[in-house]
């Protein structure tokens, strides 16, 4: 008997693992849903791009908004929950079938509603709304049911709770905005429900989710979980969450703009929090290359906080509402934060599915590819340079009003998406049908046989 | 004293082919593997993961498997015992894995 190192009383939970993971096919079929959209946007992205310098209220910009929040932001969350919720909280998903069923709600939805929004028609603003409320109300009853079942419930966890709260809040406002659409019923409270909605969904749903998602991943990715500040972390939670209930909340009252200017800067403070845990869970990572993630993060961190502090400035200068200021912020916030930080995180979390299915079957048998080897890392932070130039210039032209700026950036964002999007077709090419587990396993007995 | 037909030798150099994907450093440099207890022709590996709620838990243990039943011989038994105490840290990860991590 030999003892390479002594080991401590095994303490096996037993209950941690990818196990509890659905079928592959769920998160699968959300991300490839949200790539096919990504692919449309870049092919539109030189002809949408000025639409960002006209009225926030253009039926044409609020089709885009909802390709790209529901279509990419939205698509990509509920794919990467239904796969990431069951592995963080160690408890298997409620239920898979049911998780299958809100991806149809949910494909229905999301034709519909960009219809309707275009068209101004009813029929397809109400089947829309009514699909889409389906779709997240079985996401959100299925993820409540694992959240309930979990054994414990740590920061991140409570960022899930947080964020599916702010879900429930925003779909109740979308629903209601999409049958006003057609009936005009919230009459001159229409702008009010509008604002509350659009800051309760980016800020109280989007924001708190991928918070708590970058937390459990980045320490993980890094090897820098040793460093994660806690207490920073419950503290983001408290005033990112806290400041986009307080204002989204008083937008809808009415209240008083100091009230709405303290829910902006609490946002800004819960963000600020946030890029800080970032950058130091960085800075002390002990995984010292730069990953590809990492640009694309920081750079969304650093576009939250931007967007939250002109939310701040718009509300402490009393901007009026046909100032393009809010509509750069929340550009700033579907772009810049949301639409960057899921590039990054869709390099490790699909690269991750992909590797699973493929190679996990192989590992231990030959060698199997590491998972920076299933795409070009320099075409990564190529797409990651021109879409953060795309962005940031799309928002400067949006500020100014120059709109051959816009169809600049409308390239620049276009040319980052093609990068990521050739990127996200080499990593699918290693997909292979199930087949391929037998295949590896047959490739391994081949190999025992050949040692023998 | 216990005849020894497997050398925990064989076995580290086994498992040293295979890699957490992720970081792409073998599990050995990366400090997973706590203990090997050899039989006549049964294995036991003692070893964590780098975090509980590792994704790669099953690959990762289904892949220590394989590699010692295909490359030690004369086994016929491995058994992956995870453990989570000592927890996992990165002062366990070695010499050579700190240089794949970009650290020298
Ligand atoms: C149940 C799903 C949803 C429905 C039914 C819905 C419905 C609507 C409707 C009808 C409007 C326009 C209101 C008006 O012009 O009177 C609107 C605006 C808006 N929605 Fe949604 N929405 C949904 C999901 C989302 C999500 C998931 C996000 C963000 C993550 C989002 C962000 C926005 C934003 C930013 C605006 C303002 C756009 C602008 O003014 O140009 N919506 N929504």
């Amino acid at each position: 008997m030999s003892a390479a190192r002594a080991a401590g009383p095994s303490r096996t939970p037993g209950s941690i693992s990818s196990k509890h993971a659905p079928a592959l096919d769920l998160p699968a079929r959300f991300m490839a849903l949200a790539m096919l959209l990504l692919a449309a946007l870049a092919l539109a992205a030189p002809w949408t791009m000025p639409l960002l310098l006209g009225s926030f209220y253009d039926p044409r910009l609020l089709a885009f908004v909802h390709l790209n929040t529901l279509g990419v932001i939205a698509a990509v969350i509920l794919g990467a929950s239904y796969q990431l919720v069951p592995v963080v909280l160690q408890t298997p998903l409620s239920s898979v079938k049911l998780g299958r069923l809100s991806f149809w709600a949910f494909l229905g939805g999301l034709i519909a509603l960009p219809i309707g929004l275009l068209r101004g028609w009813l029929p397809a603003l109400i089947a829309g709304g009514t699909l889409l409320a389906i779709a997240f109300l079985l996401y959100i009853g299925i993820v409540a049911a694992t959240l309930r079942r979990a054994p414990h419930r740590d920061v991140v966890a409570w960022h899930m709770i947080v964020a599916l709260v702010g879900l429930l809040g925003g779909v109740t406002y979308g629903v209601i905005l999409a049958i006003n659409k057609g009936t005009g019923i919230l009459g001159e409270h229409t702008l009010a429900n509008l604002a509350a909605h659009a800051t309760i969904m980016l800020g109280g749903w989007v924001a708190v989710f991928l918070a708590g998602v970058a937390y459990r991943l980045v320490g993980m990715f890094t090897l820098a979980e040793e460093a994660f500040w806690e207490p920073a972390a419950w503290a983001e939670l408290v005033l990112t969450a806290g400041g986009a209930w307080v204002l989204s909340t008083n937008l809808h009252l009415g209240g008083p703009r100091a009230l709405s200017l303290a829910g902006a800067l609490a946002l800004l403070a819960g963000l600020a929090l946030f890029a800080g845990q970032l950058a130091h869970l960085y800075r002390r990572r002990k995984r010292r290359g730069l990953d590809v993630h990492i640009p694309f993060a920081l750079t969304a961190a650093a576009a939250g906080v931007l967007a939250a502090a002109l939310l701040a400035l718009g509300f402490a200068r009393q901007e009026p509402l046909t100032s393009p200021l809010w509509i750069v912020a929340g550009w700033l916030a579907i772009a810049g934060f949301a639409e960057t930080a899921i590039q990054g995180f869709f390099y490790k979390i699909a690269t991750f599915l992909v590797w699973l299915q493929r190679y996990a079957p192989l590992a231990g048998r030959q060698r199997v590819p590491k998972l920076e080897e299933l795409y070009g890392r320099r075409l990564a932070l190529a797409g990651w340079a021109l879409w953060s130039l795309g962005v940031a210039l799309a928002a400067i032209a949006a500020g100014i009003g120059a709109l051959w700026l816009s169809y600049a950036a409308g390239l620049l964002v276009a040319a980052g998406l093609v990068a990521f999007l050739v990127n996200v077709a080499r990593i699918a090419n290693h997909w292979r049908a199930p087949g391929a587990r037998n295949a590896g396993q047959r490739a391994g007995i081949q190999h025992k046989e050949s040692l023998a | 004293m216990t005849t020894t037909a497997i050398s925990s030798e064989r076995v580290m150099e086994a498992l040293k082919g295979v890699i957490d994907p992720e970081l792409g450093i073998n599990v050995v440099d990366l400090g997973l593997i706590y203990d090997i207890v050899t039989g006549e022709d049964t294995v036991r590996v003692v070893m964590t993961l780098t975090t509980p709620g590792c994704p790669l838990h099953e690959s990762i243990s289904e892949a220590v498997e394989t590699a010692v039943q295909l490359l030690v011989p004369g086994v016929s038994t491995v058994e992956v015992d995870l453990v989570w105490d000592p927890p996992w840290c990165t002062d366990l990860i070695t010499e050579d894995g700190l240089r794949e991590l970009g650290w020298r």
